[in-house]
């Protein structure tokens, strides 16, 4: 069965439902799954960061941020959530979701 | 669990008016069916955003909606509407839906990184309160009550 081999987040340091909403927690979670963390910074990574979401994620000329990915060992890249425009708290509700989730704990075993 | 039921339970939020005012927006629907539409409205009817729901949403779908609600405000750019996708597990409902995408919304944000924010007379979406029909007035007008379709609303 495949794993989860990175962890790939694209967000932005000024946007409030990336840091410390998303990034902090996505550190967490790659440790626990034991898989590498890619954060690609819009404002760094712009090329690579589009590229990612284009191909796997919620595409769109301003797309929103965070959004987060699973790739795993054969290659494969799961778009695993996108932030809440809603509020950060529901963004920071569908983490711990995502942390509580059976998607989540076949990811980490 | 259908479409209706996830927005409802899982996606219905109050905010803060954006652009217009310090007042409490609340979620307001204007269209519910194949499709879900709702906006976010203060107590004066500024509309800070709508949203589009369904479990595949065609920006195209929302920039037409807007269009035919707001047509006074001019056209709505591709780069105006943004999308995302909602899973179950982060929306904490697995198991009670079987699709990886649970649901998919287009978000437009009025005024969003638009510079004429700053003229208080320019043309805004309003909610008539009475009636829960969008319609276009200048921003500066203090009371907002629609007038008809005279002025770009719809239902």
């Amino acid at each position: 069965m495949s794993k989860v081999s990175k962890v790939k987040v694209v967000y932005a340091n000024w946007c409030p439902h990336c840091v410390p909403t998303t990034v902090e927690p996505m550190k967490e979670v790659a440790r626990e799954i034991g898989a590498e963390l890619e954060l690609l910074d819009i404002d760094v990574a712009g090329e690579r960061a589009d590229e990612v979401v284009r191909e796997h994620g919620d595409w769109c000329a301003d797309y929103i941020i965070p959004q987060v990915f699973f790739e795993y060992t054969d290659g494969t890249v799961k778009h695993v959530m996108s932030g809440y425009s809603e509020s950060v708290d529901m963004t920071k509700r569908a983490i711990a979701n995502l942390r509580r989730s059976a998607f989540y704990r076949k990811a980490s075993s | 669990m259908d479409s209706l039921q996830i927005i409802e339970n899982y996606l219905k939020s109050d905010g803060r008016c954006y652009g217009h005012c310090e007042g409490r927006a609340e979620m307001v629907f204007l269209e519910k069916g194949r499709r879900t539409v709702s906006c976010m409205a203060c107590p004066g009817g500024y509309v800070s955003r709508i949203v589009m729901y369904a479990p595949e949403v065609d920006p195209a779908d929302l920039q037409e909606f807007i269009a035919a609600s707001a047509g006074a405000l001019g056209p709505v750019g591709e780069e105006e509407i943004r999308v995302a996708t909602r899973h179950p597990w982060d929306l904490g409902i697995e198991g009670q839906v079987k699709e990886d995408a649970a649901i998919r919304q287009a978000y437009w944000t009025q005024n969003y990184r638009k510079t004429k924010t700053d003229n208080p007379s320019r043309n805004a979406l309003f909610l008539c309160r009475d009636c829960s029909e969008l319609f276009v007035s200048p921003l500066s007008d203090g009371v907002h009550r629609h007038a008809g379709q005279a002025n770009g609303g719809r239902r």
